[in-house]
């Protein structure tokens, strides 16, 4: 399947990623081979599996369920250490309009 | 003494420990010495740190050093995934396994190069540049867990954490000469170990044997509330199986294994595997999993979409590389992600997001969740038949760095390590010769929470063959072998002649230190 | 004949838990920023959810309650879109298959009819942090990152704002019942999306709008209305709407499109390999169904017919469960004889619903919050009952109550309120007044029936009101009689 540059630019866009023209081109070319190496499970007859979202083991055991139970959160000075920009204890970016 | 202390193992140093011929800050002194002098490498990415990370003095591994990928979360420490992008995250909390070998005992001595984000077959998507291999320098160490294998084969560490979410574990093991234990999805705890597909990666160890690997297993396995995905089973002392026979194992050969795409020379070494285990006792018998051919496809799909869903976290708000003078949140974003994320990286989100999206997520992943299941189905008959599955780990030894550069041929590597993902089921490489002077590997397969077979097979079989003590002809070379008086198996081979110990003639260890040839063999 | 407006809503209610849905952290409210956060909320590399029962306990209640099916499997998939508030990346939300399919809400109109509005599903996410904007930035708070939500879809079988409102009212009156949720809107613990479109001339519905986060009943309802209007505008003039998200402006009584909100955004949905799946046994689906309180509907039918009470009354005083608790509580309390009961249990919710609930009203405080409990409503409405206070005088027991907390009978005695109810002295005062007033007497006796208040009044304020003024009335008439 072709890949072309526009649907590059459509998935750089969803998924928040700048790209060159040329990383465009390019990602565009290795892109289409990656999808048509997928493709070959077009031919595996599997339309009788069902869906596997986790590993057996755990899709029977199920979900273990928590007690409700406060923690105290992570201390402001370790959270925020890692910060680009903190201000008086938020996260900052530029202004967001909604 | 210090050539003893480096090769001995974990086990090994574990007995000099007992009997006082060292102590644990003399070994701890030893390996950082060794790491230091093999920087070249390029296997470590962070200092070698001589004092802090020391384990509890009343773990069952008090003493033995450990090299943790760059993966695992350490509190206070930096943990960067090999990725500009966390290059200067330091973790506020620790992850389960760094936390586990800590309370077992270990001394974390540095923390091991990776591919970017675990995403690589080669460890040469590194930010901090390609881990070398310890058997030819001008080869790949294999990925992504590419310091842990290589800082175990030379010696650096006798124990190495590493992650597989694909043959990350398994596969840099066999190019680097070490054995690794990928454990069953959900066996170790992934609480801290940040995600590159989550519903895969699991943690393991790199040892030179499988009695280490079994020591290493037992201390970082255990169940996890943390982890929704841990399984809720008594913790297990692996090492105590290890004496189960190869008598009467029934060890099965995978047909579609060796069809077609497997190099000849590692083809050969897994015949005389076989005959090894034959000759022990073990019965081989032919099994089949007809769709593992869609593995690759299903399982790059799969993890791609993980993936793409995994790495959004990565946007310059919290932590993490935020590119300076974006004017807005949506330049912010894109240019954070541009700027951290290396090629491979963007290529997988990129994929990830394909496959999800709309009018293509049926068609890809919704049909890889079925093959997934159909591959799942096919090992679960196959163990009807058989106790064990062997075969290869790779299709080939080693390549050259640089040699690879098409993400496909790239990907193709992962033919036989991926199946065994894709069912979540605990799968072993271990050393089986040298083809072409590099070191091969024979791929362990166990139903699930069956690591005691894989260990005790492998165990046996290193009874019967010495490949696993071999040691890389590096410069420097491990000092002072510390005795002909040791046992034969801990003697690391003189390097021009391996021939001398080994009871498999066909292959030679190679003769020099950069005496690869770098060419293809593909 | 079919509505020309079609609207369906989505409620997001926030689960009344102790901790995140998939983290330890509190999900209290807290005022500084980012102190209520663990790795997950975070979105620390290497950070993962774990579930919390509570949180799923009180979507088993909701599902039950709303004769739902709780799904004994569920799964819990990711959506994945960027934006600062959102930490992983991701929102962990039910997709393909949520916790509770199906239900209905049963809507009361305002003429005393009903209607019952089906449930497409509910099911569980969490909520993502806030974001504030000051001056050239946006600052953003992960306290409420993760806090637990249940999303109600309701059918889009709603032809009205006004029944769209009313809907919204019940969903909110019924958490609150079952105690899921503290419905506090002004804190944002219970908001609503409408979709909205209209049907074309064949009947077959047209483009629809969501109008996203609103969190008044008033402003759903207007926000409704200038859609409806909207749409039938845009339609009228030939034109067609374009699906789009908008938001209410309250000042302007608008909607207007949300900026940076791509139209059609694909969230590419996936099972969160995170998270197995969510088992829901018969027995815990059981054992909730058995602990489930007696549900709104069905108490005010219990009220009415237990107590006598009417209607419209009934369901006043099943407006909140801890109001029709405080109800029968007092009436518990009052234990009247059967032949009482009626009465009793009418001046009760009278008390209750009047005096007492203003000044719930006043102070913003619940029926299980409020000074005066049960038991001492109970002792004022005996002390009214034994005639030992005027109704008057009660209403000003009561505000004294509420403020100092002592019961009644304390306040009675301390402040001399108790009734002069003594014949004699009332007869007494009764000779004087009308011996001091002899015109009016004379009047009176002549067929000016009237003025039997001004005597009665004369009374009243000879004894600082304290008599009883029936039987000072009685009292007069015998006097002037004589």
């Amino acid at each position: 399947m072709k890949i072309g540059e526009d649907d590059i630019a459509r998935l750089a866009k969803m998924t928040r990623l700048a790209l060159t023209p040329a990383e465009r081109a390019a990602a565009a070319k290795t892109l289409s081979d990656i999808v048509d190496m997928m493709a070959a499970l077009k031919e595996a007859d599997v339309a009788d599996a069902d869906p596997m979202a986790h590993v057996g083991l755990q899709a029977k055991a199920g979900l273990r369920l928590r007690g409700d139970k406060a923690q105290a959160g992570i201390p402001a000075n370790e959270l925020m250490a890692n910060a680009p920009d903190a201000r008086a204890g938020f996260f900052a970016v530029p202004k967001v309009i909604e | 003494m210090n050539g003893e202390i480096t090769t001995a193992g974990a086990a090994g140093l574990l007995q000099m420990l007992r009997e006082g011929k060292t102590t644990p800050a003399d070994a701890r002194a030893v390996f950082a010495e060794r790491a230091r002098e093999l920087s070249r490498l390029n296997a470590l990415v962070c200092e070698i740190n001589d004092a802090d990370g020391c384990g509890a003095e009343d773990g069952a591994l008090f003493g033995v050093p450990v090299v943790h990928k760059d993966i695992f979360c350490q509190r206070g420490q930096k943990t960067t995934c090999a990725s500009k992008m966390l290059a200067n995250f330091v973790s506020p909390y620790d992850s389960a396994v760094v936390e586990k070998c800590r309370a077992a005992g270990m001394h974390c001595i540095a923390r091991a190069n990776m591919d970017e984000f675990a995403m690589g077959s080669s460890g040469e998507n590194s930010a901090f540049g390609a881990c070398k291999n310890p058997w030819d320098e001008a080869r790949v160490s294999g990925g992504s867990s590419s310091g842990s294998a290589a800082a175990v084969a030379a010696r650096i560490a006798p124990l190495a954490t590493g992650t597989d979410t694909g043959g990350s574990i398994r596969q840099p093991a066999a190019f680097c000469g070490v054995c690794g234990i990928k454990p069953t999805y959900g066996r170790v705890s992934r609480w801290g170990l940040v995600a590159f597909a989550s519903g895969f990666d699991q943690a393991g160890v790199f040892a030179a044997s499988a009695e280490d690997c079994a020591l290493g297993l037992s201390a970082i396995a255990g169940f996890d509330e943390r982890d929704s995905t841990s399984l809720d089973v008594p913790g297990e002392d692996f090492s105590a199986g290890l004496e189960m026979p190869l008598r009467g194992l029934r060890i099965g050969k995978p047909k579609e294994f060796f069809d077609g795409g497997l190099d000849d020379g590692v083809a050969a070494l897994l015949e005389d595997a076989f005959s090894e285990m034959q000759k022990a006792g073990a019965k081989i018998v032919e099994v089949s999993l007809p769709s593992a051919r869609y593995a690759v496809a299903a399982y790059y799909i799969l993890t791609c979409a993980e993936a793409s869903s995994n790495l959004a976290r990565y946007d310059g708000v919290r932590y993490g590389l935020r590119a300076e003078n974006a004017e807005d949140i949506a330049a912010l974003y894109e240019q954070s992600r541009a700027e951290g994320f290396g090629a491979e990286v963007k290529r997988r989100i990129l994929a990830g997001a394909f496959v999800l999206s709309y009018g293509y997520r049926d068609a890809y992943y919704r049909r890889a969740m079925r093959a997934r299941k159909r591959i799942a189905e096919e090992f679960a008959r196959a163990f009807r038949e058989c106790d064990i599955i062997a075969g290869p780990t790779t299709p080939t030894t080693a390549f050259a760095i640089g040699e690879i550069s098409d993400p496909v041929q790239m990907y193709l590597q992962d033919i036989y390590t991926v199946p065994v993902s894709l069912a979540g089921l605990p799968a072993m490489s271990v050393p089986c010769g040298f083809a072409k002077k590099m070191p091969a590997g024979m791929q362990f397969i166990a139903p699930a929470l069956e690591e005691k077979k894989l260990l005790a097979a492998a165990h046996q079989y290193q009874k019967q063959t010495d490949w696993h003590t071999r040691v890389p002809p590096l410069t420097p070379p491990i000092k002072d072998g510390g005795g002909e008086t040791n046992n034969k198996k801990n003697i690391p081979p003189p390097v021009k002649d391996g021939g001398g110990t080994v009871n498999n003639k066909k292959n030679t260890p190679p003769p020099s230190l950069m005496g690869g040839d770098g060419g293809g063999k593909q | 004949m079919t509505s020309p407006i079609v609207i369906g809503l989505e409620i997001h209610a926030q689960l009344k838990t102790r901790t995140k849905i998939f983290s330890p952290a509190s999900a209290l409210y807290c005022a500084e920023p980012n102190a209520q956060v663990r790795e997950v909320d975070g979105g620390l590399p290497g950070a993962l959810p774990s579930l919390n029962r509570a949180a799923v306990e009180c979507a088993v209640q909701f599902g039950v309650a709303v004769g739902g099916r709780v799904n004994p499997r569920s799964e819990f998939a990711r959506k994945n879109y960027f934006y600062p508030d959102l930490p992983k990346g991701y929102q962990i939300s039910q997709y393909e298959y949520p916790v509770v399919s199906g239900g209905a809400i049963v809507v009361e109109d305002s003429k005393g009819g009903e209607k019952s509005v089906g449930l497409i599903r509910a099911h569980l996410e969490e909520d993502a942090g806030k974001l504030a904007h000051e001056g050239g930035a946006s600052v953003a708070d992960l306290n409420r990152a993760g806090v637990p939500l249940l999303e109600i879809v309701s059918e889009p079988h709603i032809f009205s704002a006004a029944e769209a409102a009313a809907y919204a009212k019940t969903v909110h009156a019924l958490v609150r019942w079952l105690d899921i949720c503290d419905g506090n809107m002004q804190e944002g613990s219970f908001r609503m999306d409408a979709n909205i479109s209209l049907r074309d001339k064949k009947g077959n519905p047209g483009v629809r709008c969501e109008i996203k986060n609103l969190n008044s009943f008033r402003f759903l309802e207007q926000a409704l209305n200038y859609e409806a209007e909207r749409q039938a505008e845009v339609l009228q003039s030939g034109g067609t709407v374009t699906q789009q998200t908008l938001l209410f402006d309250p000042a302007r009584g608008e909607t207007r499109p949300m900026r940076g909100k791509e139209d059609a955004e694909d969230y590419r949905y996936f099972p969160d390999p995170d998270l197995p799946p969510l088992l829901i046994s018969e027995e815990t689906i059981a054992r909730i169904k058995e602990s489930l309180p007696v549900l709104p509907r069905a108490r005010r039918r219990m009220l009415a017919e237990k107590y006598g009470l009417n209607g419209y009354d009934a369901g006043l005083l099943c407006a909140a469960r801890e109001l029709a608790d405080y109800f029968e509580k007092t009436l518990a309390e009052l234990a009247p004889a059967k032949e009482n009961l009626a009465a009793v249990a009418k001046t009760a919710a009278n008390w209750i619903l009047g005096d007492l609930a203003s000044l719930m009203n006043r102070h913003s405080l619940s029926a299980k919050a409020a000074p005066v409990n049960a038991k001492a409503l109970a002792g004022l409405l005996r002390a009214i009952g034994e005639g030992v206070i005027s109704g008057k005088t009660a209403k000003a027991v009561l505000e004294t109550m509420w403020k100092s907390g002592e019961n009644a009978e304390a306040i009675i005695a301390r402040e001399g309120l108790r009734q002069i109810s003594d014949e004699g002295e009332l007869q007494k005062l009764a000779e004087e007044i009308v011996r001091a007033h002899p015109a009016q007497a004379q009047e009176y006796r002549s067929g000016k029936e009237k003025l039997l208040a001004f005597f009665v009044g004369k009374i009243m304020s000879a004894t600082k009101g304290k008599a009883n003024p029936a039987q000072a009335s009685a009292i007069i008439k015998k006097t002037l009689a004589d």
